[in-house]
């Protein structure tokens, strides 16, 4: 099934929540939706579930316009954030609610319901009430009701904020591992850019009710294509120094060997693992240093710019505060946007500047 | 669960106070009780607290003598108080469920209203629903009774069930709707089950206040066959000449103790679970 919405506008009084939305999700494509709270992310679900009247905009399934079908309607699985499990029935109850609900036979629903709670691993649970069971626990009931009917599109709000960190990143490949057997046209909201990344076919960067990046992962870490989504995506933050402005000095330095024209109306960015120290013509004198397990962040002064710096812990536990290093950044890696519109910029191999045509502007410094 | 630890003393003073107001409480009840199991003859001056021989001739003598007021008057209580039960439940559930979920802009204020209407006194009410029920031809129906006990009741009961339905998370409904269930399926599965505890408090309580009405019958109901007993046992105290007749009044007040305590001893668990939502969201 192949989800299509365009030109989605909702307005909730008088503040726009999303506006002009596109998006196109492949039958079995997996896309994440990510961005800050507030960016519409919900709201977008809400309007493909049906329960939010858009001011404009319509949604389609295969093609067929289905705008005005009531939620019961529209075939669709959805996992809450909350799980909203029904408390007073039992589990075998909860997940055979869908199928109840289609006035299926009720031998073979009960076979369905055996088979998802099989392949959900809540088959011993069935005779549960939900009171009794642990996060993951409702967690896994939650998906397998969202299943059992065998549903078009499969939508996910947040479904793993609320579990514990180890058990986010288990349940997160089950997930993955489901939707690309079942071939489910998936669309999973999270704020977490690491999951989105590890999840998704394609990920939405969504800011202030637009989308602003939609790439495959590794093309949107790579190829950032605004500003918004090369500060959203990945972590630690990568660093980004504007031409004009207080770190004028090193961001012209470390373009020169890119641009002819000085560079006036650019921010450079350089993510923290792009950065080589011990060699260099720059020199930095170090602020701060933050073990983090397989790597050190390093917070490092240039003249009045600050950069954080990933390094290897071999190399990190040897710094120390008010060090002298040498330090060198790779031009290729540079990541160039226009100051005004936060666009990506490429540099040509004559040195001259080109707009990327492939990307939306998101405001520049100011968002 | 103890919230303070209490020194020696203020337990002392804590069982002292709650021994005082359950004897405010429970004591004119055993009086009560004590008058209505002993001979007549025990119940003239001058009195003894306890009485020295047992009987239920008095309580056999209300239900079924000549002199008593039979059953007839406590059915017509009961299908009174039912009947408005029914009613304020029905009435209750779907007024509670419109200020729980649709926003309204008036709505808070609606509720201060409704609440505010449910104190009023019943006394008040009584010349403007005999001005009513004379007007259109319902007076000294049951349907008279049974519509303005509903109307004292249902203020306070949409109260009540708009706390329920807000305890209930819309994403419940939202979740059943996403499964395929349409209006009546969600209310059925979801919604109503959930709202039981709700339903039967304003249930019970409606009936209750139902059953104990005296002066909203006394004003509406003319007919001897019709009035409930509270109105009937009212003889024994008009029939002057003989003076009160308290044995039988007693006894006639004990029987009708019994059905209010046992819906509370049937409902008791369920009553004090009012929101029992363990599990529908995390936590």
């Amino acid at each position: 099934m192949k989800l299509d919405i365009e030109g989605l506008t909702v307005e909730y009084g008088q503040v726009a929540a999303v506006h002009g939305l596109n998006l196109t999700v492949g039958h079995g494509e997996l896309v994440a939706l990510v961005g800050p709270s507030g960016c519409g992310k919900t709201t977008t679900l809400g309007f493909i579930t049906g329960f939010i009247r858009p001011k404009a905009g319509r949604v389609l399934f295969d093609g067929v316009d289905v705008t005005a079908l009531a939620p019961q309607r529209r075939g669709i699985g959805y996992v809450f954030q909350d799980y909203a499990i029904y408390p007073h029935m039992t589990v075998r109850e909860n997940i055979r609610f869908p199928l109840d609900a289609a006035k299926k036979e009720r031998k073979q629903a009960e076979r369905d319901v055996d088979e998802i709670a099989g392949l959900m691993g809540v088959g011993n649970l069935l005779a549960r009430r939900p009171h009794q069971l642990s996060g993951g626990q409702r967690q896994r009931v939650a998906l397998a009701r969202a299943l059992v009917k065998k549903p078009v599109i499969l939508l996910l709000d947040e479904p793993l904020s609320n579990l514990d960190a180890h058990l986010r990143v288990e349940v997160r490949a089950e997930i993955r591992r489901l939707q690309l057997d079942l071939k489910m046209t998936t669309v999973f909201v999270t704020h977490d850019q690491s999951e989105a990344m590890a999840i998704a076919d394609r990920v939405a960067v969504m800011s202030d009710g637009n989308i602003v990046a939609l790439t495959a992962p590794a093309t949107l870490y790579t190829r950032p294509p605004s500003l918004f989504s090369a500060r959203f995506i990945g972590s630690p933050q990568i660093n980004i120094w504007a031409t004009d402005g207080p770190d004028e000095a090193l961001a012209r330095r470390v373009i020169q060997p890119l641009v002819r024209d000085g560079g006036a109306g650019l921010l450079v960015g350089v993510r923290p693992e792009d950065v080589e120290i011990g060699t260099g013509e720059l020199e930095a004198v170090v602020t701060l240093t933050e073990p983090l397990g397989r790597d050190f962040l390093v917070h490092l002064t240039v003249g009045p710019s600050s950069i954080r710096v990933l390094v290897p812990a071999e190399e990190g536990q040897h710094l120390k505060l008010d060090d002298n290093v040498r330090m060198r950044i790779e031009p290729s890696r540079l990541h160039l946007f226009d100051a005004a519109t936060g666009r990506r910029v490429e540099i040509d191999a004559a040195g001259a500047r080109r707009l990327d045509e492939s990307a939306q502007g998101d405001g520049g410094l100011a968002s | 669960m103890e919230l303070v630890r209490l020194s020696g003393l203020q337990r002392l003073a804590r069982a002292a106070a709650v021994g005082l107001a359950l004897a405010f409480a429970v004591l004119p009840l055993l009086w009560v009780v004590s008058i209505a199991v002993r001979p007549g003859t025990q119940a003239v001056y001058p009195i003894s607290i306890l009485p020295t021989s047992l009987t239920l001739d008095n309580i056999t003598g209300v239900l079924f003598a000549s002199n008593g007021i039979g059953l007839g008057p406590y059915r017509n209580a009961a299908f009174y108080g039912l009947s408005s039960a029914v009613i304020t439940a029905v009435a209750s559930t779907l007024g509670g469920y419109a200020l729980a979920r649709y926003s309204m802009r008036s709505g808070e204020a609606l509720l201060i209203v409704i609440l505010a209407l449910s104190f009023l006194p019943s006394a008040s009410r009584i010349v403007p629903l005999f001005i009513l029920t004379s007007a259109t031809g319902l007076y000294g129906t049951a349907q008279a009774v049974i519509l303005a006990y509903a109307a004292g009741s249902i203020p306070l009961g949409i109260w009540l069930m708009a706390g329920t339905f807000r305890q209930i998370p819309v994403r419940l409904e939202q979740a059943a709707r996403i499964d395929g269930a349409g209006t009546v399926l969600t209310m059925r599965r979801v919604v109503l089950p959930l709202a039981i505890p709700g339903i039967l408090v304003v249930a019970t309580l409606a009936f209750i206040d139902g059953w104990n009405s005296f002066s909203l019958p006394l004003i509406l109901i003319p007919k001897a066959a019709a009035q409930p007993y509270t109105v009937a046992l009212q003889r024994y105290i008009q029939e002057i000449g003989y003076g009160i007749n308290w044995p039988l009044l007693s006894a006639g007040s004990l029987v009708a103790l019994l059905p209010v305590l046992s819906v509370f001893a049937i409902l008791q668990r369920r009553l004090v679970r009012v929101g029992g939502l363990g599990g529908a969201i995390r936590g």
